[in-house]
């Protein structure tokens, strides 16, 4: 019988754990690079074309956004609080009123939004950001 | 000690996701409305001063609606999204829809983030 000269008595073989860690190492640096932990929301623009329906509301109901952040309803200047009560109110009473909003010129798209957000907690189900002079656009 | 990494890159793998990096950086704004989305497709980008970003590229108002369209053309079912920075100007981005509009879009996408309630 030959006993070979290479073979070991115990037939434990120990792995370097080393290069192995290392890899897991850069893997877990790369994900915790690359990784984004963003919620994306999206909120639904129509852009509806002029030549169609023409832009005749009945009744609408006329909010102004300027540059500081003042909302006014209905041409009385209100803050959010009160805002959100009678849009409220003016939502309950008619939903189909269209809600338009007229944006002044250099204000921020975060008040916009704030705007539209408190229009579809209330209860609004679209408006109509405008330009005071031109151009219509969806929510 | 390496169990902890291990965990850790589980969860790094399982809990983020990896998107691509934007060529400008934008914070948009937060919302409460809207519907969760991807952040997929066709994005374009504004950043605070109103400069236009088309895959990755600079663009200039008067060009994007053709880009736009020509994609279009391509695939009809394309989801437009727009990611504006929130402090850009509203009326900017109203002109820009206006442009998206002419060009034939029929709706599109303003993507926010998630604000904390």
């Amino acid at each position: 019988m030959i006993k070979l000269a290479t073979s070991k008595t115990s037939g434990k073989v120990l792995v370097g754990l080393t290069s192995l860690v290392d890899v897991v190492f850069i893997l877990l640096i790369f994900f915790m690079l690359a990784s984004s932990f963003n919620d994306w929301r999206g909120i639904q623009m129509s852009l509806p074309s002029t030549s169609g329906e023409s832009a005749d509301f009945p009744n609408p109901i006329l909010l102004s956004l300027d540059a500081d952040n003042r909302i006014s309803f209905e041409d009385q200047e209100l803050n959010f609080a009160d805002l959100a009560l009678r849009l409220g109110a003016a939502i309950e009473a008619d939903p189909d009123r269209r809600i338009i909003i007229r944006v002044a010129a250099d204000v921020p798209l975060q008040d916009s939004v704030n705007l539209l957000d408190l229009i579809d907690r209330v209860g609004g189900r679209d408006a109509l950001l405008i330009e005071n002079r031109d151009g219509g656009v969806g929510n | 000690m390496i169990n902890i990494v291990f965990l850790l890159l589980l969860f790094f793998m399982l809990a983020g996701t990896v998107e691509a990096i934007d060529i400008v950086q934008i914070t948009p704004p937060d919302s409460t409305a809207g519907e969760q989305e991807d952040n997929g497709v066709a994005n374009i980008l504004m950043d605070s001063e109103g400069k236009l970003f088309f895959e990755s590229e600079a663009v200039e108002l008067v060009n994007l609606g053709a880009d736009i369209a020509a994609k279009l053309t391509e695939d009809p079912e394309l989801q437009v999204r727009f990611k504006v920075d929130g402090a850009a100007s509203t009326i900017q981005v109203i002109h820009v829809l206006d442009a998206l509009r002419n060009a034939g879009v029929p709706e599109l996408v303003l993507l926010t983030l998630e604000a904390n309630q």
